[in-house]
C-alpha cells in the first residue's frame, strides 16, 4: 500500500492537530509515514497544507498526487482537486465547501462534532474518523490516540472525542462512496518500534546525545523548532539555552561556552547566519569547536521566510573575511539529521573550528517514521585534551596554539587546571599573545589551513541508488535525497539507466569522490533548490568535471519526484 | 596566599603616560588581595587598546571580537560559575560597537566586572570622536566637531537597574583598587567606568581636565538612594563625581547554579546511554 492525503484548510483551525493525529495513527497502525508541512508566513488564516504519505516500505518523500484530499475550506478544495488521483477521494463538510464532484465522502463535521462530542470544536476528531472509517482502519488505534492527546485535560474530554471520532468513523462506513477500494494494511511486527519526528527533531536528539550543553539563539524560522526543542529539554537534559538579543551575540556566547569547555550549538537559519559570519572567523583564529545549524529558506534579506531552498551553500563555505578551513554538511532525513550532529559535534572538537550544519524548512518540518536511535552506540570525541595533571604542571607555560606535527594543540579548559588559557581574534602567538611578526603568522595561518587536507578525508563518500551500468547521473545534497531517489526509482522503470549520488558532507570535497562516482556518466544532471546550481560550481571548481544537465528549484518549494522527472523531460533549466 | 609574583606583566603596545598603566596595576592589586590565582580568573575582552589589557597579563584570558566582549564572558560565566570573570574595554568597544550587547547583559545580570576604560575618543584608530566624547569634539571623521551629545553610561545603567554602577579615575590607583574589588565582590553584573585620559589623542580630556573635576562622594552618600544616584551619575561639567553612585539587590543569573550537581556544565560528564529516554518521548 502506498497512500497518499493532502489535509488543506487555514492555520489555527486545528489543520496541525488533524495531520498530526493523522501522521501518528498512520505509525501506530504500522505504516512507514512521511508527512511535509506547507504553510505561509502568519499566525491564522492563509492557505496551508500537509502532505502526509503511508506505506509498507520506508519513504522519504511526499507524491504531488493524493488518494485522499481533506478539504477544510473551500480554497483548498479548489487549490488541491487538480492533485487528485484517478481513484482518489474527496472529504469535506458540505455546509463549508461546495463541490460538484462525484468522488466525494461528504461529513458534516461540525454537526456530527455538536451532536456527538458535544462541541463544534471536536469536528478534527469526526475528520479523523471519517478518514480511517473511508479506509476501513481499525478504530481502536485512534481511541489510542485519542487518549494519549487528551489524558491531561480529563476523562470527559477523552471520551467526548472517542465519541466524535466513532461518529465519523460510522458515517464514512455508512456512506463510503461506490469505487473507492483502497484499505488500510500494514504489517510492520508490534516490536520493531517507530519514532515519529521531524529533522529538527532528530538534530536536537543528535546535539543532546552529542554531549551538546550550551545553545544560544535568535528566534528566526524556520530554525525556532529545533531551538524549541532543546529548550524543551533544559531541565532533563542538563542544557542551557540562551535566547539572545541577536545573532552576533548568540554566536559569540557560543564561542565563549565552546572555548571554556561546553560542547555549545548555535541554530539560526540564512538571515541570522549573515549576522553570525563575524563571529564564524573569531571561532576559526581562536580554534574553537562549535556547530553552527543553518536551516535555510529563500532569500535574499526576509525571502520567503516559511518556505524552502538550497541557496546558503556557497555562502557558508566563503563566508568571513580572510581564509580559514571549516566542514559544511547538510543532512536528509530524521536520522540522518540525528547522525550528522554527532559527527558535526565530534568534527568540530577534533579539528578545533567551526562546522555549518546546512538544513532547510523542508527537511527542519517533514515528519518522518524512524527506527529507534542506538544511544549505545554513539562516539564522542572531544578530540585532543590536556589532562588535569600536566595542566597544573604546565601553569603558566601552557601553549592554547602549540606547533605540533598534526597541527592540533590540546586543549585544556580555563580554571579546570591550573593551566593558563589565553587566546585572542588577533593573529597570535602558540601561547595566544597577539603578534605581528611575519614568521608567527605564516606559522599559525598555515597550522590552520592544514585542516583543510585532514577534513578532506574526514568527509564522508557520497549515497549512491539505483542502476549500477547508470549512463545518468542524478547529483544532489542535503533535504532532496528521497525526492531524487524517488526520481530514480521512476526514470529506471521508464527503460533509462539511472543513479543518485547524493552528498551529505560538502565541504571540503573530497576530489576523489566526484571523480569514482560521477565520471563515468555520460548524463551528470545537477539536481539542487537553488537558481545557480551552486554544489556543481564546487565540484566544478575542485575537480574540473562539469555536469551536462540542471534541475533547480527555486520557487519556495521542496524538490518532489515528479517535479525532477517532469523538468528532465522538459530538458532540464539552465543556471543562472 | 596571593602576591605580585603570581602576576607577571608583558610588554605592551600601550602609549606612555597611558592610564591603561594605571588600570593594569590597579587591577593586578586588586587580584591579589581578593586573592585570586591566575588560574581563577576569566578576562575576556574586545577590539582596542583597553581590550589588549587581558594579554598583558597573566590570568585566562579570551580577546575576541570589537564591541563582542560581554556575550562571551557571560557564556563562560554560565558554563563556569567557578571562574571570575572580568572584562575589558574602551569606550568605543562598550558603549558603541557594543550598545546592544551592554544593554541585554544589564538585563541578564550575569555575575561578572566590566570595567571600562572611558578616554572619550577613539584610540587605536587614531582620535577619532568616540560615543563618550563631548558635544563638538573634533576628531578624524568629524572635522567640524561631533553633533551629537555624549552617551553617559551611568544613568544607563541605573535605569535598567544594575546592581553595582561606579567610577573610577585612573589619576588615583588607590581608589581605582578598592573600587575593582568592590566590583569584583558583587554578586551580579558591575559596571566600573573608569575615567581615563588618552594622551595621544584627546587633547581636551586631560589629566589636568579630570584632576580640576573629580572629587569623592562623602561617606554618608547612601548609593541605594535610585533619585539621588541618578542625580550624581548625570554630573559632569564642572564636578565628576567618583565612589560607588548606585547599589541594589538583584539575584544574580547564576545564582544557584552551584548548587545544581550537573554544574558547572564543564565538569559534567557525559554518556550518550543516559539519553535513551528522548527516544520513548518520541515513540508511536
Amino acid at each position: 500500500m502506498d497512500l497518499s492525503l493532502i489535509v488543506g484548510g487555514a492555520a489555527g483551525r486545528g489543520l496541525k492537530s488533524l495531520s498530526y493525529a493523522l501522521v501518528q495513527a498512520g505509525g501506530k497502525a504500522g505504516f512507514e509515514v512521511f508527512s511535509t508541512q506547507n504553510y505561509m508566513s502568519r499566525i491564522r488564516g492563509g492557505y496551508n497544507f500537509f502532505s502526509i504519505r503511508f506505506a509498507e516500505k520506508e519513504i522519504s518523500a511526499v507524491k504531488e498526487d493524493c488518494q485522499i484530499l481533506i478539504a477544510l475550506d473551500q480554497i483548498s478544495l479548489e487549490t488541491h482537486q487538480a492533485n487528485l488521483a484517478p481513484d482518489g477521494f474527496i472529504i469535506c463538510d458540505p455546509s463549508v465547501v461546495k463541490t460538484k464532484s462525484d468522488k466525494v465522502l461528504l461529513v458534516p463535521f461540525e454537526e456530527l462534532a455538536l451532536k456527538y462530542g458535544g462541541h463544534t470544536l471536536m469536528n478534527n476528531s469526526v475528520a479523523l474518523g471519517s478518514i480511517w472509517g473511508l479506509l476501513d482502519g481499525d478504530i481502536e488505534i485512534l481511541y489510542k490516540l485519542q487518549e494519549e492527546t487528551w489524558a491531561k485535560k480529563g476523562n470527559d474530554i477523552v471520551e467526548k472525542n472517542k465519541n466524535a471520532t466513532l461518529a465519523g468513523y460510522n458515517w464514512a462506513k455508512e456512506h463510503r462512496p461506490a469505487g473507492f477500494e483502497l484499505k488500510l494494511k500494514a504489517n510492520r511486527p508490534k516490536e520493531d518500534r517507530r519514532l515519529i519526528i521531524d529533522g529538527a527533531t532528530g538534530m536536537g536528539m543528535g546535539a543532546i546525545a552529542a554531549g551538546c550543553r550550551f545553545v544560544s539563539a535568535y528566534p528566526m524560522t524556520p530554525s525556532t523548532s529545533l531551538t524549541e526543542y532543546l529548550a524543551s529539554h533544559q531541565l532533563s537534559c542538563h542544557i542551557i539555552v540562551e535566547q539572545v538579543e541577536d545573532e552576533i551575540a548568540a554566536i559569540i556566547m557560543g564561542i565563549g561556552a565552546a572555548n571554556a569547555g561546553t560542547r555549545a550549538l548555535v541554530p539560526t537559519s540564512g538571515g541570522g547566519f549573515s549576522l553570525m559570519v563575524e563571529g564564524l572567523g573569531l571561532a576559526s583564529i581562536t580554534e574553537t569547536p562549535l556547530v553552527i545549524v543553518n536551516m535555510q529558506r529563500p532569500g535574499p534579506a526576509t525571502g520567503l521566510p516559511t518556505r524552502t531552498e538550497q541557496a546558503d551553500l556557497l555562502f557558508s563555505i566563503y563566508a568571513h573575511q580572510g581564509e580559514f578551513p571549516r566542514f559544511v554538511m547538510a543532512p536528509y532525513s530524521p536520522e540522518s539529521a540525528f547522525e550528522t550532529m554527532i559527527r558535526a559535534f565530534n568534527i568540530a572538537d577534533v579539528y578545533q573550528l567551526p562546522v555549518i550544519v546546512l538544513g532547510d524548512q523542508y527537511l527542519a518540518d517533514s515528519i518522518k517514521t524512524t527506527p529507534f536511535f542506538d544511544f549505545n552506540k554513539i562516539t564522542i570525541d572531544r578530540g585532543k585534551l590536556l589532562d588535569k595533571e600536566t595542566g597544573d604542571l604546565l601553569g603558566q607555560n601552557y601553549k592554547r596554539h602549540l606547533l605540533t606535527a598534526d597541527n592540533i594543540s590540546p586543549r585544556a579548559f580555563p580554571g579546570k587546571s591550573k593551566a593558563i588559557v589565553k587566546t585572542a581574534g588577533d593573529e597570535h602567538d602558540e601561547s595566544g599573545n597577539i603578534i605581528e611578526d611575519a614568521n608567527t603568522r605564516l606559522k599559525q595561518h598555515e597550522k590552520r589551513l592544514s585542516k583543510l587536507a585532514a577534513l578532506k578525508l574526514e568527509a564522508k563518500k557520497p549515497l549512491e541508488y539505483g542502476s549500477l551500468d547508470a549512463s545518468l547521473v542524478l547529483v544532489s545534497w542535503g533535504s532532496s535525497y528521497g525526492a531524487v531517489k524517488e526520481a530514480v526509482d521512476i526514470i529506471n522503470q521508464r527503460g533509462r539507466l539511472t543513479k543518485m549520488v547524493h552528498f551529505t558532507d560538502l565541504y571540503p570535497i573530497n576530489p576523489e569522490y566526484i571523480i569514482n562516482s560521477i565520471v563515468g556518466c555520460k548524463g551528470r544532471i545537477a539536481v539542487e533548490g537553488n537558481a545557480t546550481s551552486q554544489f556543481s560550481k564546487l565540484i566544478k571548481s575542485e575537480t574540473g568535471i562539469g555536469m551536462t544537465g540542471y534541475v533547480l528549484r527555486y520557487d519556495g518549494r521542496p524538490l518532489t519526484p515528479e517535479y525532477i522527472v517532469a523538468r528532465l523531460e522538459e530538458g532540464g533549466d539552465i543556471p543562472w | 596566599m596571593v602576591d605580585i609574583n603570581d602576576y607577571t606583566l608583558k610588554d605592551t603596545a600601550w602609549c606612555p603616560g597611558c592610564g591603561n598603566f594605571a588600570i593594569r596595576s590597579a587591577f593586578r592589586q586588586a587580584l591579589i588581595e581578593l586573592e585570586l590565582l591566575p588560574h581563577q580568573v576569566m578576562l575576556v575582552s574586545g577590539v582596542g587598546q583597553a581590550a589588549k589589557l587581558p594579554i598583558y597579563i597573566s590570568g585566562n584570558s579570551f580577546t575576541g571580537l570589537h564591541g563582542r566582549s560581554l556575550p562571551a564572558a557571560q557564556a563562560i560565566k554560565l558554563v563556569n560559575p567557578a571562574l571570575k570573570v572580568f572584562v575589558f574595554g574602551g569606550d568605543g568597544d562598550g558603549y558603541a560597537e557594543g550598545g546592544n550587547h551592554l544593554l541585554h547583559a544589564l538585563r541578564r545580570n550575569v555575575d561578572l566586572t566590566y570595567i571600562v576604560h572611558d578616554n572619550q575618543v577613539f584610540g587605536l584608530t587614531k582620535g577619532q570622536a568616540s560615543p563618550t566624547s563631548l558635544e563638538g569634539y573634533v576628531g578624524g571623521i568629524t572635522p567640524e566637531g561631533t553633533r551629537m551629545p555624549p552617551f553617559n553610561p551611568l544613568p544607563f545603567a541605573i535605569a535598567m537597574n544594575t546592581g553595582f554602577v561606579a567610577r573610577a579615575f585612573s589619576g588615583d590607583t588607590d581608589h581605582l583598587v578598592a573600587m575593582i574589588k568592590a566590583a569584583a565582590r558583587y554578586p551580579g553584573f558591575a559596571l566600573l567606568d573608569v575615567l581615563q585620559p588618552c594622551v595621544s589623542f584627546n587633547k581636551v580630556n586631560t589629566y589636568k581636565w579630570y584632576q580640576e573635576r573629580v572629587y569623592y562622594l562623602p561617606d554618608d552618600y547612601d548609593p541605594t538612594n535610585k533619585m539621588l544616584a541618578f542625580e550624581k551619575a548625570h554630573e559632569f561639567s564642572e564636578r565628576i563625581p567618583l565612589g560607588i553612585i548606585y547599589k541594589c539587590k538583584r539575584p544574580s543569573y547564576t545564582a544557584g547554579f552551584d548548587n545544581k550537581p550537573e554544574r558547572p556544565l564543564v565538569f559534567a560528564t557525559h554518556n550518550p546511554a543516559d539519553f535513551y529516554f528522548l527516544n520513548q518521548e518520541n515513540q508511536v
